[in-house]
């Protein structure tokens, strides 16, 4: 600090011109370190988040193989080799089948539609896996359809962005 | 009369200067430490910055690679590498095979590695179907 003693008795303190500019200095850093700190935060939180949800889409799919080897198994212990008597014997043990698939933090539920087993794997970060899998004659299988969703994070909002094409015809 | 004035004013003169001169250098240590105290704090600041980002860059391609290896891994389970390296990356692959009536069930268990110390893990599997029965 820079001591004036100027024409008066009274004596007053003011900043020397190096003070203020360590400080301007300083106040620049600072925000620039708060920035580069705020940013590397982000990005660790969002590889973090994509790291969960890549972990937890190849759970649900784990289990779903899984399942797929267990229906299989079913199907070959099925006394019956017409579509019919497959699903109705795959059906009987298809709770047991999802139990023993699903991994930890992963749920299951599936349903039945003629000989057309849908199952949709939940995982707790809310990434859905949902298979199709029709039984055919002769103890076979086809896989219909196979998809990973993510659930929709906010379903409680009615703002509606866009329905689709159809909606708008 | 006016020499004592003349003395006195030389005086006052050299007392002012030696007054600044020592609010300078006060005002400089002071500047000085402040500037060591914020240097030292900056520092840490931007190495934990520095430190944090790599690592959170490291874990995004660490999941691109696992990602990658489990994808081969899906497409032929059998011929997926048991290591290899890609972008600084050392990928290992555990496959264990589970024999079912109607086929075979590969579990896969993806490491990523940076310099021996695991970065990311995948688990996966794949059921191949073995028509007419379990022939693996």
């Amino acid at each position: 600090m820079r001591r004036s003693m100027g024409g008066s008795n009274r004596s007053s303190l003011r900043p020397g011109l190096i003070s203020l500019l360590t400080l301007v200095i300083m106040l620049s850093i600072a925000t620039a370190a708060v920035l580069t700190i705020a940013t590397s935060h982000a990005m660790a939180a969002l590889s973090q988040r994509q790291a969960n949800m890549t972990s937890e889409g190849y759970w649900a799919e784990k289990s779903a193989q899984t399942m797929l080897a267990l229906v299989d198994d079913a199907l070959q212990a099925s006394t019956s080799s017409k579509a019919a008597g497959e699903v109705k014997a795959v059906d009987q043990r298809m709770d047991k089948i999802l139990l023993e698939a699903c991994e930890d933090g992963v749920t299951a539920t599936y349903k039945v539609d003629d000989n057309k087993f849908t199952c949709t794997f939940v995982t707790t970060g809310g990434r859905i896996l949902t298979t199709k899998i029709s039984l055919l004659d002769g103890k076979s299988y086809d896989v219909v359809s196979w998809k990973l969703t993510a659930a929709p994070q906010d379903e409680g909002s009615d703002d509606t962005l866009w329905s689709g094409p159809t909606a708008q015809e | 009369m006016a020499v004592s004035n003349d003395m006195l004013t030389q005086e006052t003169k050299s007392e002012r200067g030696s007054r600044r001169s020592v609010a300078f250098l006060v005002e400089s240590m002071f500047v000085l430490a402040l500037l060591m105290v914020f240097t030292a704090l900056f520092i840490q600041l931007f190495a934990g910055a520095q430190l944090e980002g790599r690592a959170a860059h490291y874990l995004s391609k660490a999941v691109v690679v696992a990602t990658n290896c489990a994808e081969q891994f899906s497409a032929d389970p059998s011929s997926t590498p048991a290591t290899s390296t890609q972008d600084d990356l050392e990928v290992r692959c555990d496959v264990e095979t589970v024999d079912h009536e109607g086929g075979t069930l590969h579990n896969a268990t993806i490491t990523v590695e940076h310099n021996g110390e695991v970065i990311y893990t995948l688990h996966t599997a794949r059921y191949v179907h073995t028509p007419g029965g379990d022939e693996s």
